[in-house]
């Protein structure tokens, strides 16, 4: 079972992502899809310590070369924060969603994804004009869940 | 075949007893005039003859203005004669010639001592426009500090071209526009422009903003 937690106030720059609670860094992409009918998408782009570009899915490959760092945020800090915690072995079956360390139930999807801008570093940025560099960030978290008197409800994570 | 290859043998010390002739004999036979012939052999100099007991050493040496290896590069001029030596570029009128023909006929050109200012033996070919005041500046000793940056237009003009006239003044020609200049200031100022935007990424981030990803597991 692999552990994969999101915290965050919805803003890129304050998200950190925690892999078996350790907070990974480098990370170009998440993009999780999950939902009760078996769909089971958890994929994350990183770009490891060799510089190179690795695809994964989350919870069943392994991590080469991520890069491991310090936690960002201190305790007053992630007190603003959200926590989204995934517990799974890759199987619908076996998945756990924790909110704030509260288990959560009743969902019926979960969408996820992340995505920072591209930037072009070091020398070759120089001679690349800001426009051509996307600077679009993607940030979308939403779960849906299966409310009492079985009507759907969708609500923003973070 | 035989005959052939006698013919061809013939052929062949014909030519080499022509060439000995051509180069070895005129010394003693074709004496007909300065050029060509030999001295004393009784040859003819535009009609009449010349004793043979002439020195050898007075006769002129060989000299041409073609194929003669000390010229123009090596030796200094030495007085007297217009063969030999070197030629001095700046002196002759071809150099002159090539100024003029570069730039056309002066529109004005001021004698020696007619401007204020100005010292020294120079004749100032005066063609009108910038270059006229760049060129007075320059021989008045006039030469501010900005007009070695790319701001001012003297930066892309070189100096003024002097040269030695055989009267012993000196014609000043006005400066010329310089392209490697131009180019070098596009270069630097490209190099400018870049270190700035680096400087600025540097500062302000990387899409120019606040964003600092610091904090982010994104990057």
């Amino acid at each position: 079972m692999a552990t994969f937690s999101i915290e965050s106030n919805g803003r890129l720059e304050k998200t950190a992502l925690y892999l078996n609670g350790e907070t990974i860094s480098g990370v170009k992409e998440v993009f999780l899809n999950i939902d009760e009918d078996g769909a089971f998408d958890a994929v994350i782009q990183y770009e490891g310590s060799d510089k190179n570009l690795y695809t994964k899915q989350i919870f069943t490959d392994y991590f080469d070369k991520i890069k491991i760092t310090d936690p960002p945020f201190d305790e007053e800090e992630a007190e603003q924060l959200q926590m989204l915690t995934i517990e799974s072995n890759g199987d619908i079956e076996n998945t756990q969603v924790f909110y704030n360390q509260e288990t959560l139930d009743g969902i019926v999807s979960l969408f996820i994804h992340i995505k920072a801008p591209n930037h072009i570093s070091g020398f070759k940025s120089l001679f690349t004009a800001a426009k051509k560099v996307d600077t679009h960030v993607d940030f979308k978290a939403e779960i849906t869940f299966r409310n009492e008197d079985d009507t759907m409800s969708t609500e923003s994570v973070f | 075949m035989k005959m052939n290859l006698l013919l061809s043998k013939y052929k062949t010390i014909f030519f080499i007893a022509l060439f000995l002739g051509m180069s070895i004999l005129p010394e003693f036979t074709f004496s007909k005039g300065s050029f060509g012939g030999s001295r004393g052999g009784g040859g003819r100099s535009f009609g009449g003859s010349r004793s043979y007991s002439a020195p050898k050493s007075s006769a002129p040496s060989p000299r041409s203005s073609f194929n003669n290896p000390s010229s123009r590069s090596t030796a200094p001029a030495t007085g007297g004669s217009s063969f030999g030596g070197n030629r001095s570029m700046s002196s002759s009128p071809a150099y002159n010639n090539h100024y003029t023909s570069k730039y056309g006929a002066p529109r004005k050109s001021l004698a020696p001592g007619s401007v204020s200012g100005v010292r020294g033996n120079y004749v100032i070919h005066q063609y009108g426009g910038f270059t006229d005041g760049l060129m007075m500046g320059y021989m008045m000793g006039y030469r501010p500090w900005y007009w070695h940056t790319p701001f001012h237009p003297a930066f892309y003009y070189s100096s003024p071209t002097y040269i030695n006239n055989p009267d012993g003044t000196v014609s000043a020609y006005p400066p010329t526009f310089s392209f490697g200049n131009v180019i070098l200031s596009i270069v630097l100022i490209i190099a400018l422009v870049v270190i700035i935007r680096w400087v600025f990424r540097k500062i302000f981030g990387r899409s120019g903003g606040s964003s600092n990803y610091s904090q982010s597991s994104f990057s």
